[in-house]
């Protein structure tokens, strides 16, 4: 599946831009967009910030929300079952998918 | 000169002056952008963080709190799963809980921790704990209440609530007091003023600005060390507070001892969730455990009777199910099944809603546990008939060594909850949520009583020390990644840490954990922009869950026994001539010193055991403390 993931650092980018990853998934492996995000980070690119410290990883926190395909949702229990874009849940970008 | 002046100019006009200032003519880098000074500074967001900033508070102290995450919504607090309690004779004469079973007295709270620690309870803890709770855990109940969070109560003096309904009871206990709170910091060091702890250094995981804490004394309250793969528990779990502790000088034991629970493996969504807790004491939910084969695991009958009423369950299904996976019969990942296959449909579809509507719907929204879909894992259930259920590290007895006033072994450093240790031994069957309760609300008293007209010194060349330390991530060109680094420590510790252990297996884990510590003194980052860098602060953690695991499979190879939550494949017997002891480490001069100690007898005489078959032990010995409170339905 692909996966169309916003960027931004204020410190070196001018403007925001998307960078599309390919992960080797289908529907079958049950994926959420938490376990997306750590693919990415994990295999393809550590530099992708996304919410990671104190994540409870069940619904718990209310703390990894983004926008997935333009709507709100917690990265740790929404399933992925399609190519999606993510996106910061706000537009107070501190950097990638982290917002004040 | 000018150049400088000018280059200072040109910063801040971008912004940047807080990065760079001129000193002397010379432009140098700014290595703390803040200082906050306190007199009593309490480390953590959890139930131990909190409590200790309102005990130090309430004693009239300046006091500080700060968490790595949001304090009331970080640490393991939010991972609560199940309860609290306290014993049901104060439920009922102090709090007038008519419900309450008055027979379950404190004397027999304090002689059933100590019994199900295998006797290396500190005992003046355990008095501590079973003394001051009642008070805590009652005010707490009452926070919830004023906080509209729901905590349920059932037999004998047990309330039912989630993490998140804690966490939301913390937070307003706390707004009644004067403390001011920092989130989103992560502590990297401790200060020390000669031998006196006198402050931390942390950086604010957001901006990456570097932060100098003064304090007259600190209170850890940080939660505990998970070094594996599989988790069940927050992701702040990485013995941040431990390991500082100890590279101040501070005394650490029992870190042989993690305690495991049922955790699901699959379907991947609800990976790490321990609903499968809820299976085991439900008297309605049924299911054959069984070996990748489909052999049934069977636990002795006297066994179930106990692994049904008390928290001890978790000690009976490390043994039973670690020896499947140990003899080669579990799963590619370490698991069993539960398995519902002579079950019709309509039989696993009676079950859940049973459990949903008689238990979880108390406390969660209909249908779920936490955030958790329990209809879809339902589903699962019923399509493939079986489901893989691990054993997960929920908690950590060892830590920072406290008394029963929760001073550590060094001056101006106190500890409370999970990262302390001494109240449970090698095996905790008591609740872990009282004990972050009444020992941080004790530490902060503690804490606020030493610094009263103490004087401190501000530790600035240390603290400038620690920063230098800190950003030299950003410099390091060649080395390992700290998501390569974690990877490393999960691959070891799942390898020779896990359930059953063995010397051999340890040696090799220390040597493995000892080469990959010094691969790490030069890891690498691939952003070098400090706005939320996870990696840094990753590469942070990771030293110190390293620090952890490695003590931690020390202790292990000491330990040539079995007791409580530390089993050996080669030393199957609880040796009770050679190990009624706790192993403690320290450093000394830069070098991992170890010792032992003789846990405290203040009420219970520790019977003369000799060897004993681990089982014969959990039989013959009156434990498991019955607290399951499903049992009056049964
Ligand atoms: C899934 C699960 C279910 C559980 N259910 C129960 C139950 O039903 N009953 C029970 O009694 N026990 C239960 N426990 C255990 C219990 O929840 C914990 O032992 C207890 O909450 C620990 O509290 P604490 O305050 O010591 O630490 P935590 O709650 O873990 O809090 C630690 C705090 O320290 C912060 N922190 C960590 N490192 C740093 C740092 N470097 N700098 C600044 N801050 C830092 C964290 O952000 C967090 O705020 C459960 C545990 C798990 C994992
Ligand atoms: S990580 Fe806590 S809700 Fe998603």
């Amino acid at each position: 599946m692909k996966f169309e993931v916003f960027r931004f650092n204020p410190e070196v980018d001018d403007k925001p831009y998307y960078q599309s990853f390919d992960l080797d998934i289908t529907k079958e492996d049950r994926f959420t967009v938490m376990d997306v995000l750590n693919a990415i980070y994990t295999s393809h690119d550590s530099s992708l910030s996304f919410f990671s410290h104190s994540v409870c990883n069940h619904g718990i926190c209310g703390r990894c929300s983004v926008k997935v395909n333009g709507k709100v949702k917690l990265a740790c229990t929404f399933m992925v079952e399609e190519d999606l874009v993510i996106e910061p849940r706000t537009n107070r970008v501190v950097k990638d998918l982290i917002v004040r | 000169m000018l150049l400088a002046k000018q280059i200072a100019g040109f910063l801040s006009k971008t912004g940047k002056d807080d990065l760079y200032k001129v000193e002397k003519g010379v432009l140098v880098k700014v290595l703390l952008n803040k200082v906050v000074n306190t007199e009593v500074l309490a480390i953590g967001g959890g139930g131990a963080g909190v409590t200790a900033a309102i005990g130090a508070a309430r004693k009239g102290a300046q006091v500080t709190l700060v968490s790595k995450g949001k304090v009331g919504n970080s640490g393991n607090t939010i991972m609560i799963g199940g309860s609290y309690a306290m014993d049901g004779h104060s439920a009922y004469y102090k709090f007038g809980i008519k419900e309450a079973d008055k027979e379950l007295t404190k004397d027999i709270l304090f002689n059933q921790i100590v019994r199900d620690s295998f006797y290396l309870s500190e005992q003046d803890i355990v008095e501590q704990f079973v003394e001051e709770s009642p008070d805590i855990i009652y005010e707490v109940k009452q926070w919830a209440d004023q906080a509209g969070q729901k905590f349920i109560f059932r037999k004998p003096a047990t309330w039912n609530m989630s993490g998140n309904a804690m966490g939301k009871a913390l937070q307003h206990g706390l707004k009644q007091e004067d403390v001011e709170i920092i989130e989103d910091v992560i502590i990297v060091d401790l200060l020390k003023d000669g031998d006196k702890v006198c402050g931390a250094v942390g950086i604010d995981i957001y901006s990456g600005e570097i932060i100098q804490f003064n304090a007259k004394a600190v209170v850890m309250g940080t939660g505990g060390y998970q070094p594996f793969t599989l988790k069940n528990t927050n992701s702040d779990m990485t013995g941040d507070g431990v390991a500082m502790a100890f590279r101040a000088g501070a005394q650490l034991a029992d870190m042989e001892f993690l305690l495991y629970l049922v955790t699901c493996l699959e379907p991947n969504e609800v990976k790490g969730s321990i609903l499968p807790v809820f299976f085991v004491f439900n008297p309605n939910f049924k299911y054959r455990v069984t070996d990748a084969n489909g052999d049934e695991i069977v636990i002795p009958k006297e066994l179930k009777e106990i692994e049904v009423k008390s928290e001890l369950g978790k000690l009976i299904e490390l043994y039973y199910y670690g020896k499947c996976v140990l003899e080669g019969r579990g799963t590619e990942d370490d698991g069993v099944y539960f398995d519902f296959s002579d079950m019709s449909e309509d039989e696993i579809d009676d079950m859940f809603e049973d459990l949903i509507k008689s238990f979880l719907t108390e406390v969660y929204k209909d249908g779920f546990y936490h955030g958790d879909d329990v209809r879809a894992y339902k589903e699962f259930c019923k399509k493939h008939k079986r489901v893989k259920i691990g054993l997960g590290n929920e908690y950590t007895h060892g830590g920072i060594v406290i008394n029963e006033k929760m001073e550590s072994s060094i001056e101006g450093l106190y500890a409370a909850g999970e990262c302390s240790s001494g109240a449970f031994g090698s095996n905790r069957v008591a609740d872990a949520v009282v004990e972050m309760l009444v020992q941080g609300i004790r530490a902060g008293k503690s804490a606020a009583e030493y610094s009263k007209n103490k004087e401190v010194n501000p530790c600035n060349k240390m603290a400038q020390e620690i920063a230098k330390e800190t950003l030299r991530y950003f410099e390091n060109k060649k080395g390992i990644s700290a998501v390569e680094a974690n990877l490393e420590i999960e691959r070891i510790s799942d390898k020779g840490l896990s359930f059953f252990r063995t010397e051999e297996g340890l040696d090799q884990a220390i040597a493995e954990y000892q080469q990959l510590e010094e691969k790490m003194n030069n890891m690498v980052l691939k952003s070098k922009s400090r706005l939320y860098n996870y990696e840094w602060i990753q590469a942070i953690q990771a030293k110190n869950r390293l620090l952890c695991a490695k003590l931690s499979a020390i202790m292990a190879k000491e330990r040539k026994e079995s007791r409580g939550m530390h089993l050996r494949a080669d030393y199957p017997l609880v040796d009770d001539d050679n190990f009624l002891i706790r192993h403690i480490a320290e450093l000394r001069n830069g070098v991992i010193n170890l010792s032992t100690k003789k846990p405290k007898v203040t009420k219970l005489e520790i019977p003369k055991g000799g060897k004993t078959e681990y089982i014969d032990y959990i039989l013959n010995n009156e434990m498991g403390l019955e607290n399951i409170s499903y049992e009056e339905e049964r």
